[in-house]
């Protein structure tokens, strides 16, 4: 024989007690090994959902606000020594809504992308993939379902026509945007193997994308974009699929291949002789490449030309149309000795052609106004006048011929193509007649302007944030030439707002969200494992107790103790690896059953991704040796108690071993628990007044005081006997009541009920229904009852006369409605409902003035986010959630992001906003946002609320501005659905909750029937002298059932104590017939349990146990 | 020659619940015992013969006193070292057998050879365990349990294993208490035709007069004092 026969004999010999070790210690390894494959799993679909969204693109280069032209991805291609394995390919996005000719379907907020062939190379799947030689429309398979539309159907897709610059700059063009629509056959689905699911952001958002061939979308979006509008192929986005290589030497190439027409600029040949012009497609100069231009040759001439409204006598204008001159081009001009002012002209001069001096009968020394337009916030156009001395009177323009320019004025749009005055849309209303001889002079003289003036008094009317020049002048070919040579040279694709986005790398960074569904389960499974760890040290400290007379032989017979040690615990080691192992294997059903519940009634917490199971072996090692050791270290607990005893005291007492403490331990035991009760009580004090005086979170603050009390309450209980010594029988009531019989297996059932009962009123309590629609500003809300966001931006205020003229609304709804608008510049989600990390979440332009005073701030408020006057800092507010658990960042924290040259720019967060409608993005001011993306124009988000007809204004405005894919969603709603991704947490906290209440009441059941075993003898000696069954069945229920009373009032007190911080501010739903269902169930379930343990226990007369006696 | 036991004022008490010593159950108490010798223990029950056992096995501590066996003062001991020489010097039989029920009769007479102190349980213990085992006429149920054997049979295995490491002093604390008389008798048969066999030293605690006039002393325990007897 050896030690380990003697051990495997053991274990053969206790299975059944070892039996219920096992499946405690299998349900903690279950929970430590199931949470984390949960997390794997949640990891694993998020990774095959994003490389589902990008296929093999690896990077993009993204126009943040302009085009380039589409074959720079074949010059990139064809650039020498480009490594043919990389695929480019050019794709057009953007905005659209989508309706079937009768109406019927309707979907707004689509993106639209223009696809070429190349697009296809970018598939993980060698699938049959549709061609696109046919002109029609296929959607992404979540767009599909959504329309609900048979292929051959015809649909109507409608998109912006872009504009060559901000619609709200001035003269931009006609005020309402213009669209382009395609009546066109719906083709199909584009499945997800052929890349039908491409976005560019992580997000649980469907993914509502329509495909169309480029050429088609290109020929009739880029008409406007030249002279002659032949040249439309023109696109803002660059798919890249680098693989493993490198991406320098696409950037390289992309460097090489980049032309001033793929930035918008040209340098024009003039009509003058030997002169050229630094132009740019979107009219004003960005002052970035005035100033690179301007370094590289000093001497080019900058000139800002404009429209004004009229240029005539001050005086006597009123009466007559004919004391002015309407609607003329004004050209200001940097001084030259050569110029056409010469060098010493003064800003408060001016110089007329012949015409216009003519024209107005005005002399050198005449004076003259100039009334112009410029826009203000929202577009509004404020009307300025500026008084002048004519100066010098010019000679007449050369005439223009057909199809030409002048040279001093570039191509407005709406203006520059126009035929005649009549066709003019400039974007300004015509409130000036038109005279024949104004038409006589556009018809000859097409835009040249009729004055000039200094550059400077030009800038200083009519400069704006998108540039101070419409020209650049330069004398000689070749000065033209290496003009052009060194812009190349200096200015690069970011220059232009090319961005260059990392998609493989952010995918993967983002697949580690800001939930850890491990640590998420671990956490919420913490108390079961506890349970379950319990209950098994319960078991086998009862197994352990068992063997005391054996241990005691084992040590007479010359056993040492750490022998006996050991084989016990070899014997604990090989119970806890094979409980261990069932764990591991209960894991899987554990795991299903939780994505099951997860893909069902627990969608919310995941935003109804669909996990499948696909646990990483990492997690399963990982998970099992912890487990092992866990399960382990409590069992070699309850070992190291059992041999503090002496070998004499194990035989004599065998399983009815209770060491009473010597007098000197109980002293200083004494002493102990004075000092523990003294902590706990400091410490619940000081959580309470800490929580309450720093406003803490409800949840921190509940499981703060709530685990005093439970604490205090445990030593109450659990100390008072620890330190009392034997009980004074004079005192006892009913000598047959042992009520403090093995009170430390009570304690421990009376622990789990009490943390069990503590976690779920917890859980229940903080359950939250979405706030009602409320004019409260200090609110959820901010006082907001909808969020309108639209496909297409909005540049008006929706309040003005003028979007009631453009958009044809009835001005009656809207009185004491408040509709503030955001600018908005895209990113990724960053609120609760995306599982994937946000790394740029959107940045909003809010006009804080508006919303002053609104909304609850945890941290600094609206005025926080003005920013010091040199800072180049940008200062925002944020949701306390997404700065919390999003972002995982703190006030003070930086973010970085890109401006609209490619520059990059910092954002501070500087103000938190408690629990709100505003999770998921950055709030900065409105100037800031604008001066950062100037080119980007319009409102694409509102929010509207008030006291007046708020919900007719949303029917109306959803109505009135359906082609700009107005879609409304209330806040109510909004906050609804954020609440209920915390309710499904709590569910799941809940759940597992009540999982470790029921491993409590199996614990009452095992004590009650291990009590009884215990004392058989008692019950047989009982029975002997005349006892009925029922009676002592009847003192049992009375010895035990104070063991549920004290769980569950212990944990209600202690969960109502925890609950007062957030029952005194109303941010609790505690519902008292809630709190009383669950308390009535875990009664009758604990009373069933100990009827059931006290029925089996004592269902036979003992007498056996007297003859042993 | 020095005196194979060497009990030198021993005084034992217990503390009672209030935290005072009680009366000590033995109270200055010498003794002397001769290697091979056979005593007797007898006295009233509480009146300390057993606790005179468990504090010469090193089981229990001494309050005051000095306990020496075959040259070693077993109080001053430290646990290993008594674990090391309980299985290496002495035999111990209890009232009740202390079988363990895992294992069968001839794995529980091998127990006291796998303590670790010297060879464990190789053939020589396994065939040593089968001559104790039909030494005390328990050849044929070698391999039963615990649990199939009879209150006697539990008791002669319990000698055998007492025996396996060849002790210098065998403790027997009332190994007949819970026997019938037959089997009682029977036992002391056994154990003192072994202990003549191995030659070894023997105090056994019985309640039986008869019993005890079998050994060579008889001590008679009176209020934590120590009597002789003529057997």
């Amino acid at each position: 024989m050896s030690i380990w026969r003697m051990i495997f004999a053991n274990l053969s010999y206790s299975r059944r007690q070892h039996l219920g070790t096992c499946l405690g210690l299998a349900l903690a390894s279950m929970i430590l090994v199931g949470s984390l494959t949960i997390g794997d799993s949640v990891r694993a679909t998020l990774s095959y959902k994003a490389k589902e969204r990008i296929g093999l693109v690896t990077h993009v280069f993204l126009s943040g606000h302009g085009y380039f032209h589409s074959d720079l991805a074949d010059r990139v291609l064809k650039t020498e020594g480009f490594d043919s394995d990389i695929k480019v390919a050019p794709v057009l996005m953007t905005m659209g809504t989508l309706s079937s000719p009768d109406g019927k379907t309707h979907a707004s907020g689509i993106t639209v992308l223009g696809i070429d062939q190349r697009f296809f190379d970018f598939s993980r799947d060698s699938l049959p993939l549709p061609d696109l030689i046919t002109a029609g429309y296929w959607a992404s398979p979540d767009l599909a379902a959504e329309l609900e539309t048979e292929v051959g159907d015809r649909l109507v897709l409608r998109v912006e026509e872009p504009s060559l610059f901000s619609r709200d700059a001035p003269l931009s063009g006609e005020r309402d945007a213009r669209f382009v629509s395609w009546n066109r056959p719906y083709l199909g689905e584009l499945s997800h193997g052929a890349m039908g699911n491409f976005s560019l952001r992580a997000s649980m958002e469907p993914v509502r994308t329509i495909f169309v061939p480029l050429s088609m979308i290109q020929e009739d979006m880029f008409v406007s974009f030249s002279a002659d509008g032949e040249r439309t192929d023109f696109t803002n986005l660059l798919l890249v699929g680098a693989g493993e290589k490198p991406i320098d030497p696409m950037m390289d190439a992309m460097e090489r291949c980049w032309t001033l027409a793929d930035a918008g600029l040209q340098i024009k040949k003039l009509r003058s002789p030997n002169a050229w012009n630094l132009r740019s497609r979107s009219v004003f100069l960005s002052d970035r490449v005035v100033h690179t231009a301007r370094q590289i040759n000093p001497t080019l001439q900058g000139e800002l030309t404009y429209l004004v409204n009229s240029i005539g006598r001050p005086e006597g204008r009123e009466d007559t149309n004919s004391s002015l001159i309407p609607y003329s081009m004004v050209t200001g001009v940097e001084l030259h000795p050569d110029g056409i002012l010469g060098p010493d002209w003064e800003d408060t001069k001016i110089a007329l052609n012949q015409w216009a001096a003519k024209d107005q009968n005005l002399s050198v020394g005449d004076r003259i106004s100039l009334e112009y337009y410029v826009v203000g916030e929202r577009r509004e156009l404020i009307e300025k006048k500026r008084y002048f001395e004519v100066g010098k009177i010019l000679p007449m323009p050369e005439k223009i011929p057909p199809g030409e320019e002048s040279d001093w004025t570039p191509r407005f749009p709406g203006l520059s193509d126009a035929e005649n005055c009549g066709e003019w849309d400039t974007g300004i209303p015509i409130k000036h007649k038109i005279r024949p001889k104004d038409e006589t002079y556009w018809d000859e003289y097409r835009g040249s302007p009729k004055a000039f003036l200094s550059l400077q008094a030009a800038q200083e009317m009519w400069g704006t944030r998108w540039g101070n020049l419409t020209g650049l002048r330069i004398n000689g070919e070749k000065k033209a030439e290496d003009l052009n040579q060194q812009l190349l040279n200096n200015l690069s694709p970011s220059n232009f707002g090319i961005q260059r986005l990392d998609l493989m790398k952010d995918a993967e960074a983002a697949i580690s969200g800001p939930v850890d569904f491990s640590q998420l389960f671990l956490s919420f499974g913490l108390f079961v494992v506890l349970a379950g760890l319990s209950l098994s040290a319960l078991l086998f400290g009862f197994s352990l107790e068992q063997r005391n007379r054996q241990v005691g032989m084992l040590l007479s017979l010359g056993y040492t103790p750490g022998r006996v040690n050991l084989i016990i615990s070899v014997e604990a080691i090989l119970v806890c690896l094979l409980g261990t192992l069932m764990g591991l294997g209960w894991s899987w059903f554990f795991g299903h059953a939780v994505l099951w519940m997860l893909n069902g009634a627990w969608g919310g917490a995941v935003s109804k991704l669909d996990i499948f199971y696909l646990p990483s072996m990492d997690s399963i090692i990982t998970g099992t040796c912890a487990s092992f050791l866990v399960a382990l270290v409590s069992l070699l607990w309850v070992l190291r108690r059992q041999l503090k005893s002496r070998p004499i005291e194990l035989i004599q007492a065998g399983e009815f071993l209770e060491k009473p403490s010597s007098p000197t331990k109980i002293k200083y035991r004494k002493w102990g628990w004075i000092g523990t009760k003294i902590l706990v009580w400091t410490m619940l004090i000081g959580t309470v007044f800490y929580s309450w005086f720093f406003d803490l979170p409800a949840g921190p603050t509940f499981f703060g005081c709530g685990a005093m009390v439970l604490l205090g309450g445990m030593i109450r209980l659990f100390g008072n006997q620890a330190v009392a010594g034997p009980i004074d029988i004079r005192k006892k009531k009913d000598l047959l009541l042992h009520l403090d019989y093995r009170r430390g297996r009570k304690m421990t059932v009376v622990g789990m009920l009490a943390v069990g009962t503590f976690l779920v009123v917890g859980a229940g309590a903080f359950r939250q229904s979405p706030p009602e629609q409320s004019n409260d500003f200090q609110s959820a809300t901010g006082g907001f009852s909808y969020i309108m966001k639209t496909s297409l931006p909005l540049y008006d205020d929706l309040l003005s006369k003028d979007a009631s003229e453009l958009f044809d609304f009835n001005t009656h709804l809207f009185e004491d409605v408040s509709i503030v608008p955001l600018r908005s510049q895209d990113g990724d989600d960053a609120s609760c409902l995306n599982l994937y990390q946000s790394k740029q979440p959107p940045l909003l332009g809010i006009p804080v003035d508006q919303v002053k005073g609104r909304f609850i701030f945890i941290d600094g408020n609206w005025t926080s986010l003005k920013k010091p006057e040199h800072s180049d800092v940008l200062l925002a507010a944020v949701d306390q959630s997404t700065l919390m658990w999003s972002l995982k960042k703190r006030i003070g924290d930086r973010i970085t992001y890109m401006d609209g040259e490619g520059q990059g720019f910092e954002v501070e967060l500087a103000a938190v906003i408690k629990g709100s409608f505003l999770q998921g993005g950055l709030y900065i001011s409105e100037k800031d946002w604008q001066k950062k993306f100037p080119s980007k124009g319009g409102y694409k988000e509102f929010w509207i609320g008030g006291s007046g007809m708020v919900d007719s204004v949303v029917g109306h405005l959803k109505e009135r501005l359906l082609n700009y894919g107005a879609r409304v969603q209330s806040t109510h709603e909004r906050m609804g659905q954020f609440r209920m991704v915390e309710n499904t947490y709590l569910s799941i906290f809940q759940a597992l909750g009540g999982m470790g209440v029921l491993l409590g009441t199996i614990g009452l059941f095992v004590l009650v029937l291990r009590n009884l075993w215990e004392r058989r003898q008692e019950q047989a000696i009982l029975e002997a002298i005349g006892f009925s069954l029922a009676h002592l069945q009847n003192i049992a229920m009375n010895e035990n059932k104070r063991v549920i009373w004290a769980g569950l009032v212990l944990g209600l007190v202690a969960g109502l104590f925890g609950l007062i911080p957030a029952m005194v501010e109303q941010k609790q739903n505690l519902s008292p017939i809630s709190v009383l269902g669950f308390g009535a169930s875990l009664l009758a379930f604990s009373y069933l349990s100990l009827f059931l343990a006290v029925q089996i226990g004592l269902k036979q007369q003992s007498f056996d146990a007297l003859r042993d006696e | 020659m020095n005196p194979f036991i060497d009990v030198r004022n021993l005084t034992k008490a217990y503390p009672a619940v209030t935290g005072d010593f009680s009366k000590p159950i033995l109270n200055d108490l010498s003794l002397q015992v001769s290697r091979g010798r056979t005593i007797g223990l007898i006295g009233p029950s509480g009146s300390g013969k057993s606790t005179l056992l468990n504090l010469l096995s090193g089981l229990d501590e001494p309050t005051s006193g000095e306990v020496w066996v075959d040259g070693h003062q077993v109080d001053q001991l430290s646990p290993n070292e008594a674990a090391k020489f309980r299985n290496q010097t002495m035999g111990f039989i209890f009232q009740a057998h202390h079988l363990l029920p895992a294992l069968t009769a001839h794995e529980n007479v091998m127990v006291p050879t796998l303590a670790g102190h010297g060879e464990a349980g190789g053939s020589v213990g396994r065939d040593l365990a089968y001559q104790l085992l039909e030494q005390v006429g328990l050849k044929e149920r070698a391999s039963h349990m615990p649990s199939q054997l009879s209150g006697g049979e539990k008791q002669r295995v319990a000698v055998a294993r007492a025996l396996i490491n060849r002790p210098k002093l065998l403790l027997a604390d009332e190994p007949t208490g819970a026997l019938d008389q037959g089997n009682a008798d029977h036992l002391m048969d056994i154990l003192l035709r072994l202990n003549e066999e191995f030659r070894c030293t023997m105090l056994v605690v019985t309640h039986s007069l008869t019993q005890a006039k079998r050994m060579d002393e008889i001590l008679s325990f009176q209020d934590g004092k120590l009597n002789a007897i003529d057997p």
